[in-house]
């Protein structure tokens, strides 16, 4: 057999490598979701709630971000898994990929929105109880759109964090881009091309990302006066 | 405030309800009634090792492994594609079937008497052994290289799938030598492809299929050791289960579905294997 | 199926994961250094004048942010043997580390950099200092004060990192918890162990780093 050039073998395997980026795509997409919902909601009861209240919230965001991504993946990929099972549920790896991605990005959130939050004068929400808001109004019309305009550039980071962070799925065996790539390079060699190639790619996810983020930001701002 | 403590109270069954069905479905019945009731095998395998598990062009399960799932479906439902394959790390094989994701494992995996205790094995599908395989660029051409090379003070690095006797199989081997243990086989392909190993120690229908099929990458050492059994793993609480898979596997091996065996053992490692004989069952020969 | 915990067999081999949360640690320092000098030259392009440097400081940053680290230590350690570069195992890894924190280092000090008054540099030119002068006892000095929070959480988010180096088995907490797991199958006591160790690790850097940080805001 005669040695394949990199771009046949990429050619022949470009099924694979679409399947790749989709799951990592997927999980990506999911976890960013699932991720600033939770940690938007956790943001604002950590700043709004009783100390009591805040105080196990508090905990889960210091312990996740003191852990490594591949740690919690890790850790998550097992003991829910035994938790779940216990209810005769089984976790298939993807979705404790996205879990574990969702848990470090809520962790994430969730700092971002308590930040975000209290950088917020106290004045305007006592301003908003003045004219008689309720405090369902003061969140809608005063504490929230605010929040978000100053959230949205940290939010497209940890977005693409995330994406990167995909990369870590493949530790426990699900066929993200990176494993794909592995599996191509296990019988066609050319790991740097490889290796530059998806670099390549996770680049080019991530900028468009960032450029959307952009984007956005200069539509919110232009709105918001 | 009626109305929703009405509301939280239907909800609260409904939620008791599904987790009691779920738990009830857990404890029911046997392995072997829960997979046929579910119409499909789920099997844990790998897909960076070939001849035994590799993905093709097509994203598709291919290899001996994958077979002996094929073969374990066709049992079980007489149709070899109702079959999931999960992928799975090396280091999750026994993991994966303690925490119930997969029914069985069919991942090169060696029987040893350390793992029995945490897993059940089924009866071996193929003898492997360890062998060493260096790249052509490699300073080191052949076995007595790499020995001499250590006796000669040089530090040589082979790379090894992480695993309980990697440390051990590696001293084995080439005695002083330094082992670099790497989370999946790919690595360790690439490892010894760039240089970063002096050589890596894999399976031996590994070395064949390699050296023969990509000459300018991979050289077999010529060196073999360590026959080994390769087996599927179960829990170890399944023994309805484990039977099955057993009667399966032998059948295949030496009964009436025995073309099943040789087929995929022809296609994986080039070699035709002779019809059972009749007369005394060809285990016990 | 019950599942019987035992945390003695662990707790043995603690000494294999305390070296191995040392090396991280390392790792983690070295890679900062690296990256901070890096950081220094690409934040200094990035302010400048000269539109090429800044584009190369531009794209430096956005290339490397948007990449993973686990791809380029991938590509470090297995793909730059195919242009005959040949880092040593630690290397490799230190070299796609730095590479990765210098992008981060770029915009920390570029920011750091920014936020200096100008009229600080002014007073700087009025009392006849030379440029260069002025950037290393003016500039350099302020900027490191401003920066040092954010020095240190970078420190802890790199320390982080560096449990991907068990992918290239450099020997640190991950890998040697991995290891620890293939040899006596405790994967939960592990892994509980293994997570444990980083929270107290990154906390104690934490509060090391808060006092180091007080200690300067005093002066």
């Amino acid at each position: 057999m005669s040695p394949v050039g990199f771009w046949e073998s990429l050619l022949a395997a470009r099924m694979a490598v679409f399947i790749g980026i989709f799951h990592s795509m997927f999980a990506a997409v999911c976890a960013i979701a699932i991720g600033s919902f939770c940690g938007i909601v956790m943001g604002f009861i950590m700043t709004f709630a009783r100390k009591y209240v805040v105080f196990p919230f508090r905990l889960f965001v210091d312990v996740v971000r003191g852990i490594p991504g591949l740690v919690v993946v890790f850790t998550i990929y097992y003991f829910l898994d035994v938790f779940l099972r216990s209810y005769g549920v089984k976790l298939p790896a993807l979705m404790a990929g996205i879990i574990a991605l969702s848990v470090t990005n809520t962790a994430q959130m969730a700092e971002l929105t308590r930040g975000a939050l209290q950088a917020i004068p106290r004045g305007q929400i006592e301003a908003g109880k003045a004219i008689g808001f309720r405090f369902g109004q003061i969140l809608y019309y005063i504490l929230l759109p605010q929040a978000l305009i100053q959230m949205l550039p940290p939010w497209v980071n940890s977005a693409t964090e995330t994406v990167k962070g995909t990369t870590l799925l493949m530790l426990i065996g699900i066929s993200d881009l990176l494993l794909v790539t592995q599996q191509l390079i296990a019988t066609n060699n050319h790991a740097l091309k490889y290796y530059c190639f998806i670099g390549l790619i996770y680049f080019l996810l991530n900028t468009v990302i960032e450029f959307t983020g952009k984007a956005a930001e200069k539509r919110l701002r232009f709105d918001g006066g | 405030m009626k109305k929703f403590a009405k509301l939280s109270c239907v909800g609260f069954f409904c939620l008791a309800l599904i987790f009691a069905c779920m738990v009830g479905n857990a404890e029911a019945a046997g392995k072997l009634q829960e997979i046929l009731a579910r119409g499909k095998l789920v099997v844990g395998t790998g897909s960076t090792n070939v001849p035994w598990h590799l993905k093709n062009n097509n994203g598709e399960y291919e290899g001996m492994d994958i077979e002996m799932g094929k073969i374990l479906a066709r049992g079980l439902f007489g149709d070899e594609t109702k079959v999931e394959f999960v992928e799975q790390a090396p280091d999750q094989r026994i993991p994966n079937l303690l925490a119930d994701k997969v029914d069985i494992c069919l991942q090169f995996m060696t029987i040893t008497p350390a793992r029995a205790q945490q897993i059940a094995f089924t009866v071996p599908y193929y003898t492997e052994g360890i062998g060493l395989i260096l790249s052509p660029k490699s300073q080191y051409k052949k076995y007595d290289d790499l020995v001499a090379a250590v006796q000669a003070g040089k530090t040589v690095t082979i790379a090894i799938l992480q695993n309980a006797d990697a440390a051990n199989n590696v001293q084995r081997m080439v005695p002083g030598s330094k082992d670099d243990q790497y989370e999946n086989q790919g690595l360790v392909y690439q490892a010894v492809t760039s240089g970063r190993a002096d050589a890596g120690a894999v399976d031996l229908s590994s070395i064949k299929w390699l050296a023969s099929k990509q000459p300018e990458l991979y050289v077999d050492s010529g060196f073999g050791f360590n026959p080994q059994l390769y087996g599927g793993g179960v829990r170890p609480d399944e023994q309805e289960w484990l039977n099955y898979v057993n009667t399966v596997f032998i059948d295949c091996m030496a009964g009436s579905t025995y073309e099943l065996y040789n087929t995929a053992y022809e296609k994986w490692f080039g070699e035709k294997l002779p019809t059972p004989p009749i007369g005394k069952p060809l285990m016990y020969r | 199926m019950r599942y019987f915990w035992n945390f003695n067999i662990v707790f043995a081999q603690i000494n294999l994961l305390l070296d191995g949360l040392l090396l991280g640690f390392l790792l983690a320092l070295a890679s900062l250094m690296i990256g901070m000098a890096l950081g220094l030259f690409m934040a200094l392009a990035a302010i400048s004048k000269h539109p090429l440097l800044r584009g190369i400081a531009r794209f430096y940053v956005t290339l490397l942010r948007n990449t993973p680290l686990l791809v380029l230590i991938f590509i470090a350690y297995f793909g730059l043997p195919d242009l005959h570069i040949r880092l040593g195992k630690s290397e490799s890894f230190i070299f796609a580390l730095s590479l990765y924190a210098g992008a981060y280092m770029t915009e920390v000090f570029r920011a750091g950099l920014e936020a200096i008054p100008t009229g600080i540099l002014e007073a700087g030119q009025a009392i006849g200092l030379t440029p260069l002068q002025i950037f290393w006892n003016i500039q350099l000095p302020i900027m490191f004060k401003n920066v040092l929070p954010s020095l240190g959480n970078y420190l802890i988010s790199l320390f982080k990192d560096t449990s991907l180096a068990a992918s290239i088995t450099i020997p640190e907490l991950t890998y040697n918890a991995k290891k620890i797991n293939t040899l006596t199958f405790r994967v939960f006591e592990v892994w509980l162990i293994t997570a444990a160790l980083y929270v107290i690790a990154c906390y104690l850097m934490a509060f090391i780093l808060r006092r180091i940080e007080r200690r300067f805001a005093i002066q």
